[in-house]
C-alpha cells in the first residue's frame, strides 16, 4: 500500500549518480533504441515542456494512491476539457477557473480533514508526533510536509517551499491552538498549489549543456501514462538515483510498470478517454421509451466495455483488432437483463457480481461496437442515431474527421413530405444519403451506423423497426458487410483502426497531437505494432521508452502551433 | 494590474490584525475596496450595484413570429414573445440582427453560441482560442470587489453547458445543481450583510494568508514553459487571487443591503437531464438563487444556460428532441411553422419570463432588482431548421439603473449582433469603441437605447 | 409495443405443426417465466357510483368524528381534534390513542380495537352492490349474491371479499385501467424488499389452444428489481427458492388464448410478513392472458379464512390502516364476517370468504438451483 509513510524519502533536491552522468554523456541522438536497428528518432525533436492539469480521474487516483482508497474527494470538480478527441490533450490546453479552484479548495480541505482530522487515520500517516497537540511544532510539521509534499508534487519540495508550508502550519497552529488543524491547512494548501494540480515539465541540463527533462518529470510522464497516477516509491527512488536518465533504467522501470496491476487502471483511463466513455456522466434516456436504461445500467455499461478491453488487451495480451469481433465479454445480473440474456446458474449463485459471457458464434453481438457502452452513448435519449454512431466509429476508432454539416440546409425540404412517418432509420436518412451536398459526408458515416441499427437505443437486438425489416447491409471503405458482426470483421481488416490506436495512444501519452518530426517514429511504431501481432503492451513499451516520449527541448517564449501529423 | 495592488494592500492590512483577538467592530470601510462604479450603501443614498446577466437558449425562434411589427415604444408583443408581455416596457427587442461567418468552417449551433457571447466566430471549433465573453469583460469591471466574480448556472444538468469564456481555451463551467449552488452561496461561507454583529473568522484569515505560498510559486512553476502555457498558468493564478478575494470579502463587514434575505433552502436534488420539466424546475430554482445572490451583493454578474445551443430538450415519453424536430418535422401547411418544435419555444420563452419574474420580485429602494440589472437574452441562431445565422433573437431586459432606455423595438436589419454587446459594454461604462472580429466588428452602438 | 414478439410468430408455426398429421415431429414445448410485478385485490368500480348506491363509506376524518361523538366529546372539541388529526397525522388530536382503544371489554374497560373487533359495535359499513366483479364460480352455484365476470361474462362469480370493501374509497379502481390506491402502495413497498413471486408456465405447445400445460408459482431468492420507469425490470434472471414451503403446481388448459387452471383444493402463497401472513387459498384457480408485449396478466380466485383475511388486509396495521386507508377497521371486520360465504362452523357462521386477486407479470428467466440449465422464457433467447 503506497501510503504517505514512505521510507527513505528524507533527501531533498536532485542527486545525480555518477553512473547516471556517464550514461547521460552517451546519450544523444541515436542513443535510444526500441527493437534494435537504426531508430527513426534520429532527427532532432523539438518538443516544448508542458504543463497539464490533473484530470478528474487522475485526481481521484492520486488521492487514493497517496492517502489510501478510503479517502475520497467529495463534491464536484471542474469538467475535463476534451480537445482533438482527447481529454488528455484538453488537459494541456485548459487552466483552472475561479469556480474550479473553489471546488479544488473544498475538495482539498475535505481530504485534509479526513486524513488528519481523525485519530486513527492520522496515526497511519504521521511519521512523528508533535510535542504538543495544542501548539506549533515546526520539526514534526516539516517532516510530515516533506513526505506528503514529495508524493503530491511528484518531486521533493524545494527548501523554500518546505519552509513556507511549514510556516503556514505553524502560524495556524499558534493562532488556533491546534497542531493538526494547522497541519491540515498546510496540506490543503499544498493540494491547491500549481505543482500539485498541474503536471509540470521541469528541465535540467545534461553534462553537455543540452536541456533534458529532469528525472522527476520523466517519472511523472511514465506513471501518468501507464498508471494514470503518481509514481510509486520504487519509481521515485529510480528518479532520485538518476536511473531514469539511462535507457536501461527507463526500460527496467517500464517493464516493471507494464507488469504491475496498476497498468489496468492506466489502460482503463486511456480507453475511457479514447472512447469518450465520460459521455455516460450526463447520458440520460427517456424512461418511458427505454425503461431498461437505469442508473445502474449506465454505470455498468461503461464498466463492461472497459473490462472487455482490459481483459483482451492486458490480461490475455490479445490482438487489438479483436476488439471489433470478440464474442466474449463480462456482464452482471442487471446488464444481462438489459441485453435480454439469462445469467448462468453458477454466476447467479455467486450474487450480483460480474461473470464472463460468450455470445454464440452466430450472434450479431460482436466486440465493443455492439455493446451498450458504444451504441447507447451515441444515440438520442428516445431513439437511435445511425449518424452519431457512424461518426463515432470514424472519429473515435479510425481517427478520421467528419466535416460539419453545411450552413443553411433545410432538411425538411429534402425529405419526402408525403410520407412523414418513416419506419426505419434508413428511410429517414435516405434523403441525406442521396442529395449530393449531404451524401458526401453521410456516405462515410451512415453505413456503419445503419448496420448497428440492429441494436436499439439501449443495445437491445432487434430485427424490425415500426414493423419494417431493418436492412443492416453496407460497406466500409470498399469492404461489404451484411450485418453488425460482418461490420466488425470489416473494421478488423481496416488499417485505419490500428493506425488510430497508435496515434491516439501517443497523443494521450504526451497530451498533444504529434508534430511532423514525430511522424517517422509513429510510422515505425505502427509497423512494429502490426508485426508484433497488434499487442498493446509492446506498443506501450515502444512509446514509453522512446526518445520522443522522454525528451524535451525548450522553445522559450515561442508559441508554435504544431500541425497535426497523425499518420495515415 | 490594479486588482493585484488592491488585494496586496488588503492583505498587508489584514495580516496586521492577526493577533487572535476577536474583532467585534467592522474593519474600516475603505473607498479603495469598492469597484469603479461606486456602489452599495443604500443607507447613504448611493446607488445599488448594477448587475449584468446572460440567459441563453438553443435553437432560436421562428422568424416572422416574434419580431414586433411596430417600431420604437409601445411595440406589439405577439406569438413567440407572448409570454414576455408583462415585461414589454422594461425590455428592448432587436430584430434583424445576424452573424457573419466570413467563410469560416461553420459548426452549426456551436459557432453561433460562441459568437453571440464573444463577438467572434471561431475559425475552428475545438482548436482555436476564444476571446473573452461579454460577461467576463463586464465582470472584469464590476466583479472585482465581490465574493464571486460571476456565477454560472445551467438548467440542463451538464456543467459543460456554459458560454462564459475567460479567453484562450479557458471556459467557465456551470453549476448544474441548485442544491450545490445554494450551499455555495448561502452555506458556510455566507456573511449576511444585514447581520447586527460581525466577527471575522480566524480560520478564514489563515486560509487567506496561506494563499500567498501558492502565488509565490509563480516563477518556479513557469520557469521552463512556453508562452501559451505561461498564460494558462497565469489564468490559474488569477483564479487563486480570486479565491483570496473571496476570502477577503468574508473578512470584511459588508455594507447592509436592505433587500437581502436568504432564500429557502434547496434540498431537492432530482434532475433528469434535458427532460423539459426538470429543466424548467432548475431554471426556477436558479432564478431564485440568482436573485437573492444579487440582492445580497454576492456577485454582480451571472450566466444562465437554459438549454445549450443544440437544445436536446425533450418531452418525457417522446422519442424526438427539440433539436431533432427542428430538422425533421414538416412545416404545418396551415400554421406555416413546425408545430411540435415551436411548442418547445413557447416553453423556453415562458421560462425566461419565470426567470425575470424572480429578479423582479425583489423590491428595492427605487424599484426592483430587475431595474438595476441588465439581462442579455439570446440564442445562437435564427431559424434552427436551416441553421440560419440571420434574424437572431436578442433582447435586453432591465435598465441597469437607468443606463439604458427600455420598452423599445429597434430593427437592425442586416447588422451584426455584436452591436448589442458593444452597446451594453458602453452602457456599463467600459471604455470600448468597437467590438467583434472580422465582419462582425462594429463601432456603432445602438443609440436608440442609449441614455 | 417496442419489443417484437417473435414468440407470437412461433406460435403460428407451432399451431400449424400441430394441425398437420402426426408424421411431423412435434415442436419442443416451451416454458415461460415471469416475475409478478403487480398483485392486489381485483376491484371493478363502476364510474357512475351505482355499485355503491348508499354512498361511499366515511373516510378517516368522518370516522374519527363519529367515534369521538360516540364517546361523548363536545362538538367544539370534536372539530378541533379532527383538524389536528388531518394536519398532523395519527399523532394529532389523539387519533391513534382514541381509535386504537375504542373497544370495550365486559367491564367497560378499553381494549385494543383491532385485536378485538367484536368489542366494538358494528358500524355497519356499506357493502358493494356491484353486479360485476372479477372471479370464478368457486362453489358451482349461481346465487343472488354472486357476480358476473366482466371478461368472460360468466355468472355465479364468488367474490365476497370485494363486496366487503368495494365501497371503501381507497379501494375503488378498475384493474386493468387503474390501480386501487392503497393496495398499490402496499404492494409497491413490499416488492422492493420481499422475495419476488415467480410464475412458470410449462408445456406450452400452442398459445391459442393447448389442453395440457402447467402453471407453477414460486418464491424467488431475491426481490424484484425496478427499472428506470419504476416498473419491474424485464428479463431478469431469477432463482427459485427451492427451500421455501411454497410449492404451487396447477394443471391447466389454454382455450382461445385464455389459460385456465384446474380448481385445486389448496393453494398457498407465501409472502413477506409486512405484507401479510400469506395466502392460504382453498378451492382456488387461476386464469392468465398472454399480452402482446410478452407480459402476462391474470386473476387468482379462491376462499380465504375471513379472520385471517381481515388480519392480513388491515387488522395487523391497526390505526395506520384506519388513518390512511379510510375509515373503520372493525367495520371491515364485520363486513367480512357478514360476507363470508363458505365452510360454516357449528354456529352456522361461514369461516371462509371468496376472493379474487389481480396480478401482472413481466418476462423473466426463471432458473432452479437443482437443474443443469435454466428454463428460459423462450422469446428471450439471445439472438
Amino acid at each position: 500500500m503506497n501510503t504517505v509513510t514512505v521510507k527513505g524519502m528524507s533527501k531533498r533536491g536532485f542527486v545525480f549518480a555518477l553512473a547516471g552522468l556517464a550514461v547521460a554523456a552517451l546519450l544523444g541522438y541515436g542513443g535510444w533504441r526500441m527493437w534494435g536497428g537504426p531508430s527513426a528518432e534520429d532527427a532532432v525533436v523539438n518538443i516544448p515542456p508542458a504543463a497539464r492539469r490533473l484530470t478528474k480521474l487522475q485526481y481521484t487516483n492520486v488521492v487514493s494512491d497517496i492517502f489510501g482508497p478510503d479517502v475520497r474527494p467529495g463534491g464536484r470538480m471542474e469538467p475535463d476539457l476534451r480537445q482533438e478527441h482527447l481529454i488528455a490533450i484538453g488537459a494541456s490546453k485548459t487552466s483552472i477557473t475561479a469556480s474550479g479552484l473553489e471546488q479544488y479548495d473544498a475538495a482539498a480541505r475535505g481530504i485534509a480533514q479526513q486524513v488528519l482530522g481523525q485519530e486513527d487515520y492520522r496515526a497511519q500517516v504521521m511519521p512523528c508526533e508533535p510535542k504538543s497537540e495544542t501548539a506549533a511544532d515546526p520539526d514534526c510539521a516539516s517532516t510530515f510536509l516533506s513526505r506528503a509534499g514529495t508524493l503530491l508534487y511528484r518531486r521533493p519540495l524545494t527548501s523554500q517551499e518546505l519552509e513556507q508550508f511549514t510556516q503556514i502550519a505553524s502560524k495556524a497552529a499558534t493562532e488556533t491552538g491546534d497542531f493538526y488543524g494547522g497541519l491540515q491547512l498546510a496540506l490543503s494548501t499544498l493540494m491547491i498549489s500549481g505543482p500539485f494540480l498541474f503536471i509540470v515539465d521541469n528541465v535540467d541540463q545534461q553534462s553537455d549543456g543540452e536541456p533534458r527533462l529532469d528525472s522527476y518529470s520523466i517519472a511523472s510522464r511514465l506513471s501518468f501514462f501507464l498508471w494514470n497516477s503518481v509514481p510509486d516509491a520504487e519509481l521515485l527512488r529510480a528518479a532520485e538515483a538518476g536511473e531514469l536518465h539511462t535507457q536501461k533504467g527507463v526500460e527496467g522501470q517500464v517493464d516493471r510498470m507494464l507488469e504491475s496491476p496498476k497498468l489496468r487502471q492506466g489502460m482503463r483511463a486511456f480507453f475511457s478517454d479514447m472512447l469518450e466513455l465520460d459521455l455516460f456522466d450526463t447520458l440520460t434516456k427517456d424512461a418511458a421509451i427505454y425503461p431498461a436504461f437505469s442508473f445502474d445500467v449506465a454505470r455498468d455499461a461503461r464498466e463492461q466495455t472497459l473490462r472487455t478491453l482490459v481483459n483482451l488487451l492486458i490480461d490475455r495480451d490479445g490482438d487489438y483488432r479483436d476488439i471489433f469481433t470478440a464474442k466474449e465479454t463480462f456482464l452482471n445480473r442487471v446488464l444481462a437483463s438489459a441485453y435480454g440474456i439469462p445469467v448462468p446458474t453458477d454466476a447467479l449463485l455467486d450474487g450480483n457480481g460480474w461473470f464472463r459471457y460468450e455470445f454464440p458464434s452466430d450472434s450479431e453481438h460482436s466486440g465493443i461496437l455492439t455493446q451498450i457502452g458504444f451504441v447507447s452513448a451515441h444515440s438520442h435519449p428516445g431513439r437511435t442515431s445511425p449518424t452519431l454512431r457512424g461518426k463515432a466509429v470514424r472519429e473515435l476508432l479510425m481517427c478520421q474527421s467528419v466535416p460539419d454539416p453545411p450552413a443553411g440546409v433545410d432538411f425538411t425540404l429534402i425529405q419526402d413530405t408525403k410520407n412523414p412517418e418513416f419506419k426505419t432509420a434508413r428511410d429517414r436518412l435516405d434523403a441525406h444519403n442521396s442529395v449530393p451536398s449531404c451524401a458526401g459526408c453521410h456516405k462515410i458515416m451512415d453505413p456503419m451506423g445503419l448496420a448497428l441499427e440492429a441494436f436499439d437505443g439501449v443495445a437491445r437486438h432487434r430485427t424490425t423497426e415500426n414493423g419494417a425489416v431493418i436492412d443492416t447491409s453496407g460497406e466500409l471503405d470498399g469492404v461489404a458487410f451484411k450485418n453488425a458482426a460482418e461490420l466488425g470483421q470489416a473494421m478488423r481488416q481496416n488499417a485505419a483502426a490500428a493506425t488510430c490506436l497508435v496515434n491516439r495512444l501517443y497523443s494521450y501519452s504526451l497530451g498533444r497531437t504529434p508534430g511532423p518530426q514525430e511522424r517517422p517514429f509513429l510510422t515505425d511504431a505502427k509497423q512494429r505494432f502490426v508485426e508484433d501481432g497488434y499487442r498493446l503492451r509492446g506498443l506501450l513499451r515502444a512509446i514509453a521508452t522512446s526518445k520522443a516520449f522522454l525528451s524535451v527541448k525548450p522553445a522559450p517564449n515561442s508559441d508554435t502551433i504544431v500541425a497535426n501529423a497523425d499518420i495515415h | 494590474m490594479s486588482v493585484t495592488n488592491r488585494l496586496a494592500t488588503r492583505r498587508r492590512f489584514l495580516q496586521g490584525m492577526l493577533q487572535g483577538t476577536a474583532i467585534t467592530v467592522g474593519l474600516p470601510f475603505l473607498e479603495c475596496f469598492l469597484n469603479g462604479n461606486g456602489t452599495a450603501l443604500a443607507a447613504t443614498g448611493k446607488e445599488l450595484p448594477v448587475c449584468f446577466g446572460t440567459w441563453f437558449w438553443g435553437c432560436g425562434l421562428n422568424p416572422g413570429r416574434w419580431e414586433p411589427k411596430t417600431v420604437g415604444a409601445n411595440y406589439d408583443i405577439h406569438d413567440e414573445l407572448e409570454p414576455l408581455a408583462a415585461f414589454r416596457d422594461r425590455m428592448n427587442v432587436f430584430s434583424g440582427l445576424r452573424l457573419f461567418a466570413d467563410g469560416k468552417p461553420f459548426n452549426p449551433h456551436g459557432s453561433g453560441a460562441i459568437a453571440v457571447m464573444t463577438g467572434d466566430v471561431p475559425s475552428a471549433i475545438g482548436t482555436s482560442n476564444y476571446l473573452p465573453s461579454l460577461d467576463n469583460l463586464i465582470a472584469d469591471r464590476v466583479g472585482a470587489g465581490r465574493r464571486f466574480r460571476s456565477l454560472e448556472m445551467t438548467a440542463t444538468g451538464d456543467p459543460k453547458d456554459c458560454y462564459s469564456y475567460r479567453g484562450g481555451r479557458v471556459v467557465n463551467s456551470a453549476e448544474p445543481s441548485p442544491v450545490a449552488m445554494y450551499e455555495r452561496l448561502f452555506g458556510a461561507g455566507f456573511v449576511d450583510p444585514n447581520a447586527a454583529d460581525f466577527k471575522p473568522d480566524t480560520k478564514v484569515m489563515l486560509r487567506h494568508s496561506a494563499l500567498s505560498a501558492v502565488t509565490e510559486q509563480r516563477q518556479s512553476l513557469m520557469r521552463d514553459l512556453g508562452a501559451s502555457d505561461k498564460r494558462r498558468l497565469d489564468e490559474y493564478l488569477t483564479s487563486v487571487r480570486q479565491l483570496e478575494q473571496q476570502l477577503a470579502v468574508q473578512l470584511e463587514k459588508p455594507a447592509p443591503m436592505a433587500a437581502c434575505t436568504m432564500p429557502p433552502k434547496i434540498t431537492n436534488a432530482k434532475s433528469d437531464g434535458l427532460e423539459l420539466e426538470s429543466v424548467k424546475t432548475n431554471n426556477q430554482l436558479f432564478a431564485k438563487l440568482a436573485a437573492h445572490a444579487l440582492a445580497c451583493g454576492q456577485t454582480q454578474v451571472f450566466n444562465v444556460v437554459f438549454t445549450n445551443a443544440i437544445s436536446g430538450l425533450r418531452k418525457a415519453g417522446e422519442p424526438s428532441t427539440h433539436h431533432l424536430l427542428t430538422h425533421e418535422e414538416s412545416v404545418d401547411e396551415k400554421l406555416g411553422y413546425q408545430k411540435k418544435a415551436t411548442w418547445f419555444l413557447g416553453e423556453v420563452i415562458s421560462s425566461l419570463a419565470v426567470f425575470l419574474k424572480e429578479l423582479d420580485s425583489i423590491r428595492e429602494v427605487d424599484g426592483t432588482l430587475l431595474d438595476r440589472t441588465l439581462v442579455y437574452a439570446s440564442s445562437e441562431g435564427g431559424l434552427a431548421r436551416t441553421h440560419s445565422l440571420e434574424n437572431i433573437p436578442v433582447f435586453t431586459i432591465g435598465s441597469a439603473n437607468g443606463r439604458v432606455k427600455t420598452g423599445l423595438h429597434v430593427p437592425c436589419s442586416g447588422d451584426s449582433i455584436t452591436r448589442v454587446g458593444l452597446t451594453i459594454q458602453q452602457a456599463m461604462g467600459l471604455p470600448v469603441a468597437k467590438w467583434g472580429t472580422d465582419s462582425n466588428e462594429t463601432s456603432r452602438p445602438i443609440r436608440e437605447i442609449m441614455v | 409495443m417496442r419489443y417484437s414478439n417473435r414468440g407470437m410468430k412461433r406460435r403460428g408455426l407451432v399451431a400449424t405443426a400441430v394441425l398437420i398429421a402426426a408424421s411431423q415431429p412435434a415442436a419442443a414445448s416451451e416454458t415461460r417465466g415471469y416475475v409478478v410485478s403487480w398483485w392486489f385485490v381485483a376491484t371493478h368500480t363502476v364510474a357512475d357510483g351505482s355499485d355503491c348506491p348508499n354512498g361511499i363509506n366515511p373516510r378517516t376524518t368522518e370516522a374519527f368524528a363519529r367515534v369521538l361523538k360516540e364517546q361523548g366529546y363536545p362538538q367544539a372539541e370534536i372539530e378541533k381534534r379532527v383538524i389536528e388529526a388531518a394536519e398532523k397525522g395519527q399523532g394529532g388530536g389523539g387519533y391513534h390513542q382514541i381509535m386504537s382503544t375504542r373497544g370495550r371489554d365486559k367491564d367497560g374497560k378499553p381494549v385494543n380495537t383491532y385485536e378485538n373487533p367484536e368489542r366494538v359495535a358494528d358500524p355497519k359499513i356499506k357493502l358493494s352492490q356491484a353486479k360485476v366483479a372479477y372471479g370464478f364460480n368457486l362453489d358451482g352455484k349461481v346465487s343472488s349474491e354472486d357476480f358476473t365476470d366482466p371478461e368472460t361474462g360468466e355468472k355465479g362469480i364468488d367474490n365476497q371479499y370485494y363486496r366487503a370493501l368495494g365501497c371503501l374509497d381507497t379501494y375503488r379502481a378498475t384493474v386493468g385501467v387503474s390501480r386501487p390506491a392503497i393496495p398499490e402502495f402496499k404492494w409497491d413497498v413490499t416488492r422492493e424488499h420481499a422475495p419476488a413471486w415467480l410464475i412458470e408456465i410449462s408445456g406450452i405447445d400452442d398459445y391459442q389452444n393447448d389442453d395440457q400445460v402447467e402453471v407453477s408459482w414460486h418464491l424467488a431468492t431475491t426481490a424484484a428489481i425496478k427499472d428506470a420507469s419504476s416498473g419491474v425490470r424485464r428479463d431478469m434472471t431469477m432463482m427459485v427458492d427451492a427451500g421455501s414451503r411454497m410449492k404451487v403446481r396447477l394443471p391447466a388448459k389454454i382455450q382461445d388464448g385464455w389459460l385456465l387452471t384446474d380448481q385445486v383444493d389448496e393453494l398457498k402463497l407465501i409472502s413477506d410478513p409486512y405484507f401479510g401472513p400469506g395466502y392460504d387459498f382453498k378451492r382456488a384457480r387461476v386464469r392468465i392472458k398472454f399480452n402482446e408485449d410478452g407480459s402476462i396478466r391474470g386473476i387468482l380466485g379462491g376462499y380465504l379464512d375471513y379472520l385471517k383475511a381481515y388480519w392480513g388486509e388491515g387488522g395487523s396495521y391497526g390505526s395506520t390502516w384506519e388513518y390512511f386507508m379510510g375509515g373503520d377497521l372493525p367495520g371491515l371486520y364485520y363486513a367480512m364476517k357478514k360476507s363470508a360465504d363458505a365452510d360454516p362452523d357449528s354456529n352456522g357462521q361461514n369461516k371462509s370468504i371468496s376472493s379474487t386477486w389481480w396480478f401482472e407479470g413481466v418476462p423473466a428467466f426463471v432458473t432452479h438451483p437443482n437443474r443443469a440449465e435454466a428454463q428460459l422464457s423462450d422469446a428471450r433467447k439471445s439472438p
